[in-house]
């Protein structure tokens, strides 16, 4: 099990904003975690990660972790090759060895042309995939992801979770959060949803492993069977839209 | 991306210097109105600087105000510097050391040339004391804004990637505030070499400022007006010539992105 997290409570001062949530992400599946801004995916993502410690409960995760956050969160400073390299200079390996690495996993995410550029010099896409070969290098076991791709259009956002699915060891399992249900369902093994003051899972819903992602009208065939289950709605609070019809099945 | 500005004739004809030529002419305009004891003309005092060049005694004068001003300034930059860092850390260390810039920065220099001449006596280390603990309190306080005012975003990026102490300090904290410190040590070279000559003047026998009080002595205006001339000349070298090109390289990246003024990029 490469995460497993069982009663987590968290919270920020007196304010309780996770109210003990159990979620396991075994290696090798993608776990999406979804619920509208302010739900406490962010903070479930930094219990998981091992930023915030928890009020109540057990975390047990790998010690080899990656990120990816909504925005790249490079260093202006660095130039690209550098940037990619950053955790591989954490983990201690050397500038050469560092350099030559992050050359190669840029040139397979389509950037070996801007290696020596400063990450101002790129588009928004440009630098998430920075941030996608940073997070790869680590070879991380576990991956978390804070709304990765949200601020992407659709063939951007599905070009990098179609990298997202080749790049990955077989092995590392993968927390994503998001509020964007469509992101979700590209590329997940398992949807959960999170919803509540403070937060439970209200909705986990397995959707089968997919070897690739899932193509635009197949993800929002799946968001659109989301929405209309009341759970959803709800924690998107939708609930005066929701159609109360047929719940989801295989649902818990 | 490296377009060329479009070519100004008037500016490169004149280098930006039109400032200065216009003071000169000014200069000289009120020197012809004037005793040449009150003020000497500008040629005199080009003759003067010329002669005080040619002696190479006066070249040790100049190394060691140099060596004074540049010694001062590196150690009260690098303890401000780490003040700045440590308090912009911790907020109990920033509770405890805020008021103590506040008193730092309101202490006269001159009151600072007193107590190191009774601490340490005439010579070198009370210059270089005095010059330090000048430029302390504002690199600090520039620091600790530079730190407060960081992208926390970054940090929590840094510590997720399980980054260690230097490798924050250096990629992470440090570049963030160049931005804040140095506009600060730009003009605090300037007050370190002020302060040098200052208390050359005052206290010491050799430097710059020792030659100037000796040409106030003599009352020779025009050997006074070339030693001035030579301490701007000096403050000026050290930060077109060394600090802002330091800066400019510093922050590179951030002229990055910036479309070229000359449009096709
Ligand atoms: N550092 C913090 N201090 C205090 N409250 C916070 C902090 N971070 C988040 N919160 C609050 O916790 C709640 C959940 O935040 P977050 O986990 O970021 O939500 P999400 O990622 O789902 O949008 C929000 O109401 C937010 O205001
Ligand atoms: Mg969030």
């Amino acid at each position: 099990m490469s995460l497993a997290m069982t009663g987590i409570r968290a919270a920020y001062g007196l304010r309780e904003i996770l109210g003990g949530i159990d979620l396991a992400v075994p290696g090798g599946t993608i776990v999406a975690v979804i619920g509208r801004s302010g739900s406490g995916k962010s903070t479930l993502l930094q219990v998981a990660a091992g930023l915030l410690a928890p009020t109540a409960g057990e975390v047990a995760q790998e010690d080899r972790i990656a990120c990816v956050f909504q925005e790249p969160r490079l260093l202006p400073w660095r130039r690209v090759v550098d940037n990619a390299g950053f955790g591989l200079k954490c983990l201690g390996v050397g500038r050469r060895e560092r350099r030559r690495r992050a050359a190669a996993m840029l040139a397979r995410l389509g950037l070996g042309d801007v290696l020596d550029a400063w990450p101002a010099e790129l588009s928004g896409g440009m630098r998430q995939r920075v941030a996608l070969a940073r997070a790869f290098l680590v070879e991380p076991r576990l991956l978390v992801l804070d709304e990765p791709f949200s601020a992407l259009d659709p063939g951007l956002r599905f070009e990098l979770l179609a990298i997202l699915r080749s790049e990955l060891s077989s092995d590392c399992a993968v927390l994503m959060v998001t509020h964007d249900i469509a992101e979700a369902a590209t590329v997940a093994d398992r949807i959960v949803v999170l919803d509540g003051e403070p937060a439970t899972v209200t909705l986990a819903h397995p959707l089968g492993r997919a070897r690739q992602p899932r193509a635009p009208h197949e993800a929002h065939q799946i968001a659109a069977q989301l929405f209309a289950d009341r759970r959803v709605a709800a924690a998107f609070a939708l609930q005066a839209c929701a159609a109360d019809i047929v719940p989801l099945r295989a649902s818990r | 991306m490296s377009a060329r500005p479009p070519w100004r004739p008037l500016h490169a004809l004149t280098g930006g210097s039109v400032g200065v030529l216009l003071a000169v002419a000014a200069w000289e305009m009120a020197a012809c109105a004037l005793n040449p004891l009150i003020l000497p003309p500008p040629r005199a005092v080009l003759a003067e600087l010329m002669s005080l060049l040619a002696d190479p005694a006066n070249w040790t004068s100049i190394a060691a105000t140099l060596q004074r001003t540049l010694l001062g300034f590196l150690a009260g930059a690098g303890v401000g510097l780490a003040c700045g860092l440590a308090v912009g850390a911790s907020l109990a260390l920033d509770k405890l050391i805020d008021p103590l810039t506040t008193l730092l920065m309101a202490m006269p220099p001159i009151a600072w040339v007193v107590l190191a001449l009774i601490w340490f006596g005439i010579g070198n280390s009370a210059a270089v004391f005095t010059v330090a603990v000048a430029v302390v309190p504002i690199v600090a306080v520039a620091a600790r804004a530079g730190l407060v005012a960081r992208d926390r975003a970054l940090d929590q990026m840094a510590a997720l990637f399980g980054a260690g102490p230097l490798v924050r300090l250096l990629e992470v904290r440090l570049p963030q505030i160049v931005t804040h410190v140095a506009p600060a040590a730009i003009t605090e070279l300037a007050v370190a070499m002020k302060v040098a000559v200052m208390i050359e003047l005052l206290a010491l026998a050799d430097g710059l400022g020792a030659a100037l009080a000796r040409a106030r002595v003599n009352l020779d205006s025009a050997t006074a007006f070339a030693w001035i001339a030579l301490v701007l000349a000096l403050v000026l070298g050290l930060d077109r010539g060394l600090l802002r090109p330091l800066h400019a390289r510093l922050e590179r990246w951030r002229a990055a992105g910036i479309p070229s003024p000359g449009g096709a990029a």
